[in-house]
Parts: structure tokens; C-alpha cells; sequence
């Protein structure tokens, strides 16, 4: 109990300073017309190594402080990521297996799915698919590529603090 | 997967994310000012360190800049000749027509960026100044250059900027050099060059390369004679044959570290 507690307390540590990173200006630069949103990195990333109702938890905070960064208002990535971690969580336990050769591809879609609908709903109609092309697809694989290190950050974590 | 227990657990957790969102929807929502008061002090920390870190690696790229700007000052120095005999004939203007040669009625709060969304992609930016300071939603921002957006969502400590890069902003703005109007709205491929465009434009117009573009103050949002930037070139769409200025701003909206919120100002005065 006192190790589930040091470790979800190092996941929201990890949350807030996901949040810190992605958010200050300049520190993370641009790589062809995209940024990484490290909290949807990190919600993924604890989605596969964790249980599952703990990654509902942390998938609903970083979606709510995902959104409240992006416009203030809680709706998308919360929704999103919350539904997303849940599938990609339940699918890892109950159907696959929780090791890296399947976790990394399933983060992969997740990303992929996460960000596709984000650009449908939100950038499709004033942006059109030119915004696509020059800002989503490097924010996709921006993403994953910071999934990775997280995945084992909390892989390591989970691991040792259960 | 959807055993009984996890499905609750989704379920419940689904209901509190739209409960929270619900209480989220509007200017100066408590989720959204309690998250924000919480972490301004962490995001105003980060964000000076960032800028410390990129002042001392910006070093050789302000040697360059100090270069230009010596080429730059003579150019100014002929217009200024131009510059005051235009002043005084318009000050003999203004004795018939009663105009006012400042706005002295902007009333400016300066702030900090404390935070940019990786989310937008227009350059948008926040600022650690909001309704507790008496900023409100569609006040102009800017910077000693001139504008660089308006408040497009505040909370009580902190705002949300839309630059004038972005297809969601409209201003009507007028060629100070030529009097012709049009209206300033982004798109993705001119933001790409850190460029807006000014569009609806007169088919007789007479826009020219570096022309000043400023604020025309019709519509009520922005103060009027706010600079916005230059014209670098007309562009034609080849759809309709219309006719696009592509406007460069002053200032590299995506690397300013602070600006001004004009919170009040008279509407109705003429501005220089």
C-alpha cells in the first residue's frame, strides 16, 4: 500500500512536471512545425504499465490539464484520453501481453487516434489539410518519441515501487 | 474489459470528466483560474529561465541584428526628413480639423508569457495577467511594436492571446501610406513564414511593398493607429483573382517574451 502510494505519487509529479515541460515557451523547440504534448506521453505511457483504474485517474488529470493548457475549457482530452487509456490498458491485460514489443505499438495508435480526431474536430475546418501536413504528423511522431522514455520511466517505476 | 468493476470505474470517471467540463465552459471558470493560480508561480519560474538560457545563446544572432539595425537607422534618418515636413503640414491640418495628435486614453498593463500551448499553431501565448487586473476578453495585445493579438479567453490570473496569425483573428486595418483598408486574418502557410495576410481588399488599391500597416479602429475591438506591421508583397488567389498583402509584423510573435494588454481606452478619439 505505502509503495502504490510513493508511486502514484511519482506519476503526478511526472503529470505536473509533463505539464511545466510542454508548456514553457521556447524550451522544447520545434521540430517541422510541431511539439511534442507530453501529457498525453504521459497518460499513455502509465496506461501501459499500470492497472486499470489508476490509469483512469491519470488519464482524466492529464486530459483536464491537457485541455485547461490548450483553451481553458475540459472537454476533449479528457473525454479522449480517459477512453483511450481504458481500451489501450484493458487491451494490454486482458487480451495481449503487457511487454515493450506490444506496448509501443499500441502507444503508437494511440497517439495516431488521439491527434487524428484532435485535427478532425478542432483544425480540419479553419486550418484545412494543409495544417496536417505541415503541423500534426511531426506532432504525432513527437509525441510517441517522448511515449518512449516514459514507457520505461514508468515501467522502472511500476516495477520497483508494487 | 468490461468487467463490473472497471466498467464503473470508467463510467464514473467519464461522468466526473464532464461534470468538471461542464464548470469549465466559461471566462473565469473556477477549474480553470484554480489550475492556473496554482502553477503561475511554476510557470513564471520556468519561463525566465528559458529566456535567461536563450538570451545568452542569442548572442551572435544580436551582433547580426545590431548590423542591420545600423542600415536600417540611416533609411530612417532620410524619412525622417520627409517625416517632419509632413508633421508640420499636418499639424496646420489639424487646426481646421481638430485632430488629436496622440491617444492619450490607452491604458497599457504590461505582462509576462508565461506558457505556449504545443497545441496552437498560430504562436498563441499566455499571459500572467487576467480579470483580477481588469483584463477581459477581446482586449488588444501588444508589444513596444506594435500588435500581436487580442485576449481570446481570461481566467482571474491568467489570458489566453490569439495572435493576429491566426485565421480566427480580424482586424480592420488601413495602409497608412496608400489609405486603403482591409482586414487582417492568418492562415497556416503565411503563419509558416511568421507572416499574416491582409485581405478584402479594393481592386484599385495602391499598396505597395513596406507600406505601414495600422490599426483602423472600425468595429470597436482595437484601438484605432495601433501598428500592425509591413507590407512585404501582394499575392493573388488564383481561384478568384482577389488580392492578399502579405504583412509582415515587427515583431517574431513566436519568440516574445512579454507584452501589454490595453485594458481601456476612449472609443470614438483619434489616435496619431
Amino acid at each position: 500500500m505505502k509503495l502504490k502510494i510513493i508511486r502514484y505519487a511519482a506519476y503526478s509529479l511526472e503529470i505536473i512536471l509533463m505539464l511545466v515541460l510542454q508548456s514553457t515557451p521556447g524550451l522544447i523547440p520545434e521540430v517541422f512545425g510541431g511539439k511534442p504534448i507530453l501529457l498525453v506521453s504521459c497518460a499513455l505511457s502509465i496506461a501501459a504499465v499500470d492497472e486499470v483504474i489508476p490509469t483512469l485517474a491519470f488519464a482524466a488529470v492529464c486530459g483536464a490539464f491537457a485541455d485547461i493548457s490548450a483553451g481553458g475549457t475540459v472537454g476533449f482530452f479528457a473525454v479522449a484520453l480517459t477512453l483511450l487509456c481504458y481500451v489501450l490498458c484493458c487491451l494490454m491485460r486482458y487480451f495481449f501481453s503487457t511487454g515493450t514489443v506490444v506496448a509501443l505499438p499500441f502507444c503508437l495508435s494511440a497517439v495516431v487516434v488521439i491527434l487524428g480526431a484532435r485535427f478532425l474536430i478542432f483544425a480540419l475546418p479553419p486550418g484545412g489539410a494543409e495544417l496536417f501536413v505541415n503541423h500534426y504528423i511531426s506532432r504525432i511522431v513527437y509525441t510517441f518519441a517522448a511515449t518512449v522514455p516514459l514507457y520505461f520511466l514508468n515501467r522502472f517505476l511500476s516495477g520497483v515501487l508494487r | 474489459m468490461l468487467d463490473g468493476r472497471n466498467l464503473k470505474a470508467l463510467i464514473i470517471t467519464l461522468i466526473l470528466v464532464m461534470t468538471v467540463s461542464v464548470f469549465s465552459l466559461a471566462d473565469n471558470s473556477l477549474i480553470s483560474t484554480a489550475v492556473n493560480a496554482v502553477f503561475r508561480g511554476l510557470f513564471q519560474i520556468s519561463a525566465s529561465a528559458a529566456s535567461a538560457q536563450s538570451e545568452v545563446s542569442d548572442l551572435e544572432a544580436l551582433k547580426t541584428e545590431n548590423e542591420e539595425l545600423k542600415k536600417e537607422n540611416a533609411r530612417l534618418r532620410e524619412q525622417l526628413v520627409d517625416y517632419l515636413e509632413t508633421k508640420e503640414e499636418n499639424q496646420q491640418l489639424r487646426g481646421y480639423y481638430e485632430l488629436k495628435e496622440k491617444n492619450p486614453s490607452l491604458k497599457l498593463l504590461p505582462a509576462t508569457v508565461i506558457r505556449r500551448d504545443p497545441n496552437d499553431d498560430f504562436c498563441g501565448f499566455t499571459l500572467d495577467v487576467g480579470s483580477a487586473d481588469s483584463v477581459k476578453v477581446n482586449d488588444s495585445v501588444v508589444t513596444e511594436n506594435g500588435l500581436v493579438g487580442r485576449v481570446s479567453r481570461v481566467d482571474a490570473t491568467t489570458c489566453m492571446v490569439t495572435t493576429i496569425l491566426s485565421p480566427d483573428t480580424r482586424v480592420a486595418v488601413v495602409d497608412k501610406q496608400s489609405g486603403d483598408g482591409g482586414i487582417i486574418s492568418g492562415s497556416d502557410s503565411l503563419c509558416s513564414r511568421k507572416m499574416t495576410g491582409m485581405g478584402k481588399l479594393d481592386g484599385n488599391n495602391k499598396i505597395a511593398a513596406d507600406d505601414i500597416v495600422v490599426t483602423s479602429g472600425t468595429g470597436g475591438v482595437y484601438p484605432p493607429n495601433l501598428i500592425v506591421g509591413k507590407i512585404k508583397e501582394l499575392e493573388y488567389n488564383s481561384y478568384d483573382s482577389s488580392q492578399t498583402a502579405v504583412v509582415e509584423p515587427f515583431d517574431d510573435i513566436n519568440s516574445i517574451t512579454a507584452a501589454a494588454v490595453i485594458i481601456d481606452y476612449m472609443k470614438g478619439s483619434e489616435g496619431e
